[in-house]
């Protein structure tokens, strides 16, 4: 059954539209089309099987470049759906936010005066205006490797939480989502691409220096630049990047090493306590 | 007894190597039984075969060189445990205690012990002339274990409750994520502001600077564990991590100002009432 989007209720406080379903009871087709988002392109198509009870769904769903024929949870149905960031089903006046744990507020969604068609149990999609619908290639890598790589990169930089998003051109919110080993993120070619360039970047990190990068990315470079505006760019000059390294490198060099070092030299040392480990 | 008579008793005391951790032989229970005594209650303590008496004063009181100083040892009954319980393990509760007293001879024996039902006061002129047991004894870890348990029981920051009950909602993912991280290597403190009806925090991981120079696998190991602990907070109903704040950082670098500002994260923090 091929149903077109009827209604959407937009969220004024982040112009995040939220696209109106209708019912889900029977397996539908769902098209969002380009006038209905902020951003596009999207052209995500969905289709639904019965499920029953919205707080244990047993709802399919799949999109254009994805098909999934097996029962699977809200988590991976949203990771696997681009442009759809939440569900959420209503039952009477009630909403439960389905899929990612997702907090209603955390969408900017306020229900008020549900309309009629809102009441008795039907489904929504919320679609997230920074997923890009079209067919692209995914990431095959586990939710772990994905968190691994981060790490590896972040044991060299140790950026602030911010920071790190934003050199990976996420928000803090996505970022988490990132981080955790346990959500399933396909990650778009360009996001592998520009996690590989920090790769590289901190690598070289390594080469120049034993400790990372922390509160050095604040050095103000002759250019008058920090390295993190250079990481931040929409297009990472890499060059510029190592410049910026060596040069931070160098000042590393120069700085007086740690009042725990001076005493560590003197013979001073800091007390160690292993405590056990009961839970083995 | 004279005061110096009693004096020299602590002498004995410090020649048979009393210290935190020895576990008082069975020859002297019938010596000390009287003081195995609940408050409100007459009958003394019936001790197993099992049970454990555990000195847990500090090393230097009891072999304090005037009995006046420290008239008392303080004792912890401990008893076996079948079934050790993940909540209690680890210093997870500041009430009640499992652990092994010896992890290598008696890797699958567990003692259990609440931090005050189970305390008692002894006079110290009793352990003069008696050593500790020699078949019993608390490795050195589970003896820092011990000490660990106290200071927490005292030192731990009291955080609203309504923070411990939204985090209580993901205390096993939590735990999960932290459970890889070397306590003896890194640190992670916790800042915590209220915004309307939201907790802030600003979360730490702080790193040894050994570690943090140095042991790319380690410290690549302990950055994943943050993260995780750290998505998984920001993902807690009613609690936003501060992205500009948090980080990891090199012990070196994190400031007695900053210690100060933040406490360290701890679990027995969350349970203001002890988990059944």
């Amino acid at each position: 059954m091929e149903v077109a989007v009827r209604n959407r209720l937009p969220d004024e406080d982040t112009k995040r539209p939220l696209i109106v379903a209708p019912h889900i009871f029977s397996p539908f087709q769902l098209s969002l089309d380009e006038q209905a988002l902020d951003e596009g392109p999207y052209h995500v198509t969905g289709r639904a099987s019965a499920y029953r009870n919205p707080l244990q769904p047993t709802c399919v769903v799949s999109a254009v470049d994805y098909t999934r024929t097996s029962s699977a949870s809200y988590t991976t149905i949203l990771a696997d759906c681009p442009g759809i960031a939440a569900l959420i089903s209503f039952g009477g006046s009630d909403a439960f936010a389905l899929g990612t744990g997702a907090d209603l507020r955390r969408w900017g969604v306020a229900i008020v005066d549900p309309q009629p068609w809102v009441l008795g149990t039907s489904a929504y999609f919320v679609p997230d205006a920074k997923r890009k619908a079209s067919p692209r290639p995914k990431s095959v890598l586990s939710g772990a490797s994905r968190a691994n790589r981060l790490a590896s990169i972040q044991s060299s930089l140790a950026l602030p939480l911010r920071i790190f998003a934003q050199v990976l051109g996420r928000s803090p919110t996505q970022l988490y989502k990132w981080l955790d080993p346990t959500e399933v993120v396909d990650l778009q070619k360009s996001s592998e691409q520009r996690i590989s360039v920090i790769e590289q970047i901190a690598r070289s990190w390594d080469r120049r220096a034993k400790s990372p990068l922390g509160t050095s990315r604040k050095h103000v470079l002759s250019n008058g630049r920090t390295i993190v505006d250079i990481l931040v760019a929409e297009n990472i000059d890499e060059l510029a990047a190592e410049a910026a390294l060596s040069e931070i490198a160098e000042q590393l060099e120069e700085r007086p090493i740690s009042l725990s070092r001076r005493m560590q030299q003197r013979g001073f040392s800091r007390r160690r306590r292993k405590l056990p480990d009961d839970d083995v | 007894m004279s005061k110096a008579a009693i004096d020299a008793e602590c002498e004995a005391i410090r020649r048979d190597c009393w210290r935190c951790g020895s576990v008082v032989p069975s020859s002297m229970y019938p010596l000390i039984k009287p003081y195995l005594v609940r408050p409100g209650e007459s009958a003394p303590l019936v001790l197993e075969e099992t049970d454990w008496l555990v000195v847990v004063s500090h090393s230097c009181d009891i072999t304090a060189a005037r009995m006046d100083q420290e008239p008392f040892v303080e004792i912890l009954h401990c008893h076996q445990v079948q079934t050790p319980k993940s909540q209690f393990k680890n210093r997870r509760s500041t009430r009640r205690l499992h652990f092994r007293p010896d992890s290598t001879a008696l890797p699958n024996f567990f003692l259990d012990a609440h931090a005050t039902a189970d305390r008692y006061l002894v006079p110290r002129l009793h352990f003069a002339g008696s050593a500790p047991c020699k078949k019993r004894s608390l490795r050195d870890g589970a003896i820092a274990g011990i000490r660990s348990w106290y200071a927490l029981r005292s030192d731990r920051p009291a955080w609203p409750d309504e923070l411990n009950e939204r985090l209580a909602t993901v205390r096993d993912k939590l735990e999960k994520a932290l459970k890889p991280l070397d306590e003896d290597s890194t640190e992670i403190r916790v800042s915590i502001s209220m915004q309307g009806d939201r907790f802030r925090l600003a979360v730490y991981l702080v790193v040894d600077e050994e570690l943090w120079e140095g042991g790319a696998t380690e410290k690549t190991r302990a950055i994943a564990c943050f993260q995780q602990f750290v998505a998984v907070l920001a993902n807690c109903d009613g609690i936003d991590v501060d992205a500009d704040l948090s980080t990891a950082i090199s012990g070196a670098e994190f400031t007695w100002q900053d210690m100060k500002t933040t406490d360290p994260w701890n679990f027995a923090s969350l349970t203001p009432i002890d988990p059944a």
